[in-house]
């Protein structure tokens, strides 16, 4: 039980793989901490935070290893037969396969500390564990991970995508680290499923970094089961400019708590965050994201949009922090909630915190519900209400992904429109799925025919 | 532009009159005894000590607040928490004693009180000195007392809003105050009455070391309207004073009730005022609030929307300069339906000042149909000036319209340039930027204000190009 979580447990975790002395004292100090912090570090948010609805009593942690594979998972591998994947289910890794011709390197964590002692413990080393509770929890009992490595000048042509699966009897905590060397390029899609009633927690660490001149586009998509809990922390660096964008889609778990930090410590470093929130039932979802300058000329954005059904929650804790010195530097930051129902409740408070002047950084949230003269213009136009709605959430959400490639944007309408119909959540390739990559593909060639005009021939 | 008038100099706030003619000074720092001190000098009925005590021990238990600006300095034990200059308060000019008497004018207040005033109180340290109305508004039934007189000619009306507004239980800094409050304006306005000029009361604070805990009430019946002006100011000493208001309104059904404040405390003055507002069916209660003066200023005015239509406003501007923090902003609390409130914050930071927004928006279950805007603008005018912004908006009724926004920005040099080409120096072309800015807040003021929070801009720009 996490309740429980001591000594034993995570010598445990230690004793399994084996691990240099340094890893078992990092964990053991993260341990202390994770006892004496609350559940809520920063005085800005203590009233705000929604950790507590997971009961840590219930929360089953183990060191076995569960190695069954959901048959939706085994058949969502097999659409992905082209790409490099890893998929970790339950407690560990099950399945991996990256072509040699990728050019990346890819370790389960455990692996990785092996075999490449140094980056691993630097990336350890470098979090915190005294910043937040759950963050000292992951430093102290992470019991599986991935270690991705994108070597300098290395422009990935197809997705890495990684697959974590929470199983129905344990809850996982995972730690994954993402290396994109300098001007590289590369695009990984995180997929998060659980099995079919899994009450318990998907727990993770993802700690990024870019260095000077790369790029990365990322895709987190969430799809577990509404009795499930999913805690994420986040911690993004970015060297001189290098870039990345990142979607998140929350639609799953009971409660999605999230963690993101951005961290533009190289000029001319550039963040894009773009964040949806889709509950119903009583669902929340508990995010705080901040931007944060550390450099001159570094541009952030941040983009959060909830759509709330039923007793659902969302609440969003957004900050723009821009240090002495990151003089030029450029940063926005909006949070947008539609209610749906009456018992829907969203809370937001979208931070800034400046202190230098020269830069230009604006926020601005709202809350509204749709917008009936929009409903009545759609309905004159023969949609019944249902759909009128569902129109305009759609073409609330869809902007947010538009940065990203066709195919995931068409795997993102259809999780939106599953979840508006209540339909189970995946992306496996069906009719359905199709359907949508035909509709983005179009999206695609009214470009291409701009494309065609000479003046914007290539 | 009169740019004459702008010419003035600080050293107006800036004098000192010795202690030595005071009636009464208690003796530095708190406990029960300075407590009931207080209360038996005022001969306080019973259940007034009852409450003092009471909030006495919420302060004990509170812990500071472990948010906002740095309060690690202020020291409870070495403050002189009642002081009287005046053996009574006078409702004749020139019976005031004369030092008391000569710090007033020289800050004007007679001067004003004559040509746009309908009425005046002072308050020097913990005493009001002087309180005039004019007499038709006396006769129509108007209320305008310094609170401790209040609590004596209006015991039922008086405790039937004292306290209820703001319990001791609210914060650390409000228990305080209805621990050791002394001073303070009470008005009541009958139903219907009109009060066409502002109310108006001066704080000063003069001896070093002093904690000034007023304590206003303001009640607005049906109909009825007021707007009411307070102005602070204070000489500078080498180590702190501690200004700790609780400032309670009420706006009964379709009432109208406007509250100003300039503050202009000197640099060594904690300013953590709590103020809160209660608006019932279609009243409307505005806070016009200026802050340049203070070294920490935490102060978030609130209005609590408990009947329908009811209209919440906000309008604050901050000043932060050098060593200053102003945490200021607003709460709005939607209890009732169709209430609608708007909250707008201006602020300018310069040199190392830090100026914070805080608001709070909550529309509660039940309210329905409610309208909210809130924008927070922040101008930096150096590298080393700092700002934050803290909106918590708290949503739970799906139809509510709420929408925040904020910008960050500096003066362009274009800007600069452009007035520069139309012949004005470096310095009067940042004041007139900066003035501009502020235009949402001062054309709210009435004229005479107006032109002296110009000045005061004026002052606190002073030397701030180059």
């Amino acid at each position: 039980m996490l309740s429980a979580i001591d000594a034993e447990h995570i010598r445990g975790i230690s004793d399994n793989t084996d691990e240099p002395q340094w890893l078992r004292e990092y964990r053991e100090a993260a341990l202390s901490a994770y006892y004496t912090l609350p559940l809520e570090t920063s005085p800005l948010y203590n009233k705000y935070t929604d950790a507590a609805r997971m009961d840590p009593d219930r929360i089953l942690l183990s060191n076995g290893h569960d190695l069954t594979i959901p048959s939706f998972v085994e058949q969502r591998i097999e659409d992905l037969s082209e790409d490099a994947y890893v998929l970790q289910a339950g407690g560990s890794i099950s399945k991996m396969r990256i072509p040699q011709d990728a050019g990346i390197k890819v370790y389960s964590i455990s692996d990785a500390v092996l075999e490449r002692p140094e980056a691993v413990r630097d990336a350890l080393e470098s979090i915190d564990p005294t910043e937040d509770r759950f963050t000292a929890l992951n430093n102290a009992a992470f019991g599986t991970g991935i270690f991705v490595d994108i070597p300098p000048n290395v422009v990935l042509k197809r997705p890495i995508h990684l697959l974590h699966v929470l199983s129905g009897s344990t809850s996982a905590i995972c730690r994954t680290i993402v290396r994109a060397g300098a001007n590289s390029r590369g695009t990984i899609v995180q997929e998060l499923y659980s099995e079919p009633e899994a009450n318990q927690a998907y727990m993770e660490l993802l700690d990024t970094s870019v260095d000077t001149g790369g790029h990365l586009d990322v895709t987190t998509l969430q799809m577990m089961d509404a009795k499930s809990y999913n805690f994420s922390t986040r911690r993004t660096r970015l060297a001189a400019d290098s870039s990345i964008n990142w979607y998140l889609g929350l639609f799953g778990a009971s409660l999605a708590r999230y963690r993101i930090g951005y961290h533009l410590n190289g000029s001319g470093a550039s963040a894009n965050d773009s964040e949806v929130v889709f509950g119903s039932g009583s669902q929340s979802a508990d995010i705080q994201s901040e931007m944060i300058h550390n450099s001159p000329a570094t541009e952030g954005r941040i983009t959060e949009k909830s759509i709330l059904r039923d007793k659902s929650r969302s609440l969003f804790k957004g900050m723009i922090r821009i240090n002495e010195g990151a003089s030029k530097s450029n940063s926005y930051l909006s949070g947008r909630s539609i209610l749906l129902d009456r018992d829907a409740k969203s809370d937001a408070i979208p931070g800034l915190e400046i202190l230098t002047n020269d830069v230009k950084a604006t926020h601005s949230a709202s809350v509204a519900q749709i917008d009936e003269e929009q409903i009545f213009y759609l309905m004159c136009r023969c949609l019944n209400r249902r759909e009128a709605e569902r129109t305009i959430v759609e073409g609330f959400l869809e902007p947010l992904s538009r940065r990203m490639s066709i195919q995931i944007r068409a795997w993102i309408a259809h999780l939106i429109e599953s979840k508006w119909e209540g339909r189970r959540m995946s992306i496996n390739t069906d009719e359905e799925l199709q359907r949508f990559i035909e509709v983005e593909e179009t999206r695609y060639n009214e470009n291409a025919e701009i494309e065609q005009h000479y003046k914007y021939r290539r | 532009m009169a740019t004459e008038n702008l010419d003035m100099d600080y050293t107006k706030y800036d004098f000192k009159d010795s202690t030595e003619m005071y009636v009464h000074l208690s003796k530095k720092g708190l406990s029960r005894d300075t407590i009931v001190g207080i209360s038996r000098m005022k001969e306080e009925p019973q259940w007034m000590l009852d409450f003092r005590l009471r909030s006495f021990d919420v302060f004990m238990k509170k812990p500071m607040p472990n948010w906002g600006a740095d309060l690690s300095s202020i020291d409870f034990q070495n403050i002189y928490y009642y002081a009287k200059a005046a053996e009574k308060t006078e409702n004749n000019w020139d019976d005031v004693p004369p030092e008391v008497k000569n710090t007033f004018e020289k800050l004007g207040i007679p001067e004003a009180e004559k040509k746009f005033l309908a009425g005046v109180g002072a308050q020097y340290e913990s005493e009001v000195v002087y309180h005039n109305l004019r007499d038709d508004l006396a006769k129509q039934g108007v209320l305008f007392l310094d609170t401790d007189t209040a609590l004596k000619e209006q015991p039922e009306i008086f405790r039937k809003y004292f306290g209820r507004i703001i319990p001791p239980e609210d914060n650390k800094f409000a228990a305080l105050n209805s621990a050791v409050w002394s001073g303070g304006s009470f008005i009541y306005v009958p139903p219907g009455v009109k009060v066409d000029m502002p109310l108006q009361a001066y704080f000063r604070i003069n001896a070093e070391n002093i904690g000034q805990f007023e304590r206003t009430l303001i009640i607005v019946d049906e109909g009825a309207e007021v707007h009411y002006i307070e102005g602070c100011t204070a000489p500078v000493y080498s180590s702190e004073s501690l200004h700790s208001a609780v400032v309670e309104l009420v706006a009964l059904k379709d009432a109208r009730l406007r509250y100003t404040t300039i503050q202009n405390w000197s640099n060594d003055v904690y300013n953590l005022v709590t103020k809160r507002a209660y608006a019932y069916d279609g009243a409307t209660v505005e806070w016009i609030d200026g802050n340049i003066g203070s070294k920490i200023t935490m102060k978030y005015p609130g209005v609590y929307m408990l009947g329908e239509r009811a209209y919440g406003e906000t309008l604050s501007i901050a000043f932060a300069g050098r060593g200053q923090h102003q945490d200021t902003g607003a709460k709005m609390v939607h209890l009732a339906p169709n209430t609608t409130s708007k909250i707008t914050s201006k602020s300018v930071s310069r040199l190392d000042g830090r100026s914070t927004y805080r608001g709070l928006l909550n529309v509660a279950r039940g309210a329905t149909g409610v309208k909210s805007t809130v924008r927070c603008d922040a101008l930096l005018l150096d590298d080393t000036s700092k700002t934050d912004t803290y909106p918590y908006m708290e949503i739970n009724e799906d139809d509510a319209t709420i929408t925040h926004e904020a910008t960050v920005g500096k003066i362009g040099d274009e800007q600069i340039f452009y007035l520069m080409t139309r012949g004005f120096t470096e310095e009067e072309a940042l004041s007139l930027i900066v003035n501009g800015f502020m235009e949402p807040f001062t054309k709210e003021l009435p004229m005479e204000y107006a032109v002296e929070l110009n000045r005061l801009i004026k002052l606190e720009m002073d030397d701030s190009v180059g």
